[in-house]
């Protein structure tokens, strides 16, 4: 690419933190990718010894050396054993040894809220991970924030100027977590209509607030605290006694614990936005620790995401109480 | 005679400062060897109980010890915040740099290249035993470093002195 084209080019807001955590070769071959592919970039794929990949738009492409990009593995530049031991020192600021927790969960966050997944040799310690070693995988993963993804949303999670409880189901990759993030900035600055509440994000797999060194790396809003990554059951606990929050908001419950956790906040007083991996409400029914949470009738409102109308689409809105559906249509 | 006088002075105190020059390597060796020591102990406390990145860590040090051994730990942690090479090139090129200013011998800088090599690419507890073994080493050396500084510390300076008024005497 040429000097003047670079000068042309737009902010790319993304682009320095994760230029920053990859090797001058590497960063120079990203940064020669077409705008039209680098602007929509998902993931960067770093496999050693294998092609440097891809993924945007939906699809995923080989990279070769001159930033060109094609569906053909044969001129793709292939990682080498350097660049993967130079991007392991340069994500962990040459500091993995104070990463053991991370090396545990499988992945590092930079600075802006990016996420690395990383993959190698597990190391056991009676039967439990001790950590990782021989990190050959990366999976750098570009995260934006959408500013307004909640704007649908919200004016059913509100009923008197009030806020609900509110459960979000839905399936992996429908925004889930995009859609939380906006729910807290919203709640937290307040809008025409609403006065701005006191918000506490337990946030376990630091995506939510994309948290670098304990500072929210995505706007959650001024009146937000952050417990970065916390498990949700001793977090939300931890949130109630030190910080006062109006709202909880927390992101994937998974477990009995994080149910009973739930339910101890409410019974505190304190209003719960939270989400669930299921497709629908039916589905959630046949997960115990849903169900449990559905029949003690706690949610004011359960709000499904889909895909049908694109990535993000608000499939359906019940009542809390009888489960009536409250939305016509889909809308996105 | 005035003169001859004169010549046999600056004779005697040049090489009195030649003897000392050569004797100060020892003892500046000594003095480096264990200030180097001091260095790594303040980063295995770095990394055992603060989990503390490298690059802060090392100018912290750095600014906290002084002196050549803090010099070095201040330039590799400056230039690890550019990002722009891998450990221990950023290492290697901070130790060339020091080189002329430092009374270490090849045998101290070899242990500080291989101490670079494995910095920064293990687990703490990997990290904290390679310290520990580096600290070993060096300190080796300097029980080596204090037996040769006895040795010829005070030899060299009579020798420079007494070379000195050798030579004056002969010339007079």
């Amino acid at each position: 690419m040429l000097a003047r084209d670079i000068k042309k080019e737009p902010n790319i807001s993304w682009q320095q933190p994760i230029l920053e955590s990859l090797p001058q070769n590497i960063q120079e071959i990203i940064k020669r990718i077409p705008l039209s592919v680098r602007r929509d970039l998902e993931e960067i794929r770093i496999r050693e010894n294998r092609p440097l990949m891809i993924y945007s738009q939906g699809k995923d492409y080989f990279v070769c050396k001159d930033g060109s990009i094609n569906s053909h593995m044969e001129q793709a530049y292939i990682i080498t054993k350097n660049d993967t031991r130079n991007i392991l020192q340069l994500i962990s600021d040459y500091s993995i040894y104070a990463f053991e927790e991370e090396l545990r969960n499988g992945y590092l966050t930079l600075q802006g809220g990016h996420r690395v997944g990383i993959a190698g040799k597990i190391v056991l310690d009676k039967g439990s991970i001790r950590t990782m070693k021989h990190i050959r995988s990366f999976n750098i993963r570009i995260s934006k924030e959408i500013i307004g993804a909640a704007d649908k949303i919200i004016p059913y999670l509100i009923s008197d100027k009030k806020l609900c409880h509110t459960l979000i189901l839905s399936p992996p990759q429908m925004g889930k977590t995009t859609i939380l993030r906006d729910i807290a900035r919203k709640i937290s600055d307040g809008f025409p209509g609403f006065t701005g509440v006191k918000v506490g994000i337990v946030d376990e797999r630091s995506e939510i607030a994309g948290c670098w060194q304990g500072l929210p790396q995505r706007n959650v809003g001024v009146r937000t605290d952050v417990l970065d990554s916390c498990p949700k059951a001793a977090g939300i606990m931890m949130m109630i006694r030190s910080m006062s929050p109006n709202v909880i908001i927390t992101d994937e419950i998974g477990r009995m614990e994080d149910v009973d956790a739930i339910l101890e906040s409410l019974n505190a007083g304190i209003k719960v936005i939270t989400s669930a991996h299921a497709s629908d409400l039916q589905d959630a029914k046949r997960r115990p620790f849903l169900l449990r949470l559905l029949n003690s009738h706690v949610f004011d409102r359960i709000a499904v995401l889909s895909n049908s109308r694109g990535i993000g689409t608000l499939e359906q809105v019940y009542e809390g109480k009888n489960h009536q559906p409250l939305l016509a249509h889909p809308i996105r | 005679m005035f003169v001859k006088i004169l010549n046999s002075f600056v004779i005697v105190i040049a090489s009195t400062l030649l003897g000392r020059e050569l004797a100060n390597k020892y003892v500046n060796r000594v003095n480096e060897l264990s200030a180097l020591q001091v260095a790594l102990s303040r980063l295995e406390t770095e990394f055992e109980h603060y989990a503390s990145h490298l690059p802060e860590a090392m100018i912290r040090i750095g600014n906290s010890i002084g002196g050549t051994a803090g010099k070095l730990f201040y330039i590799a942690g400056q230039s690890l915040t550019e990002k722009s090479s891998t450990l221990s090139e950023v290492w290697n090129t901070s130790l060339d740099l020091m080189k002329p200013e430092w009374s270490l011998r090849q045998e101290d800088s070899k242990i500080l290249r291989r101490f670079g090599d494995q910095l920064g690419n293990s687990d703490r507890e990997g990290q904290i035993r390679f310290i520990r073994l580096t600290l070993a080493q060096l300190h080796d050396e300097e029980v080596k470093a204090r037996a040769a500084r006895e040795k010829y510390d005070k030899m060299y300076r009579s020798l420079g002195l007494l070379g000195g008024i050798a030579l004056a005497i002969i010339l007079l």
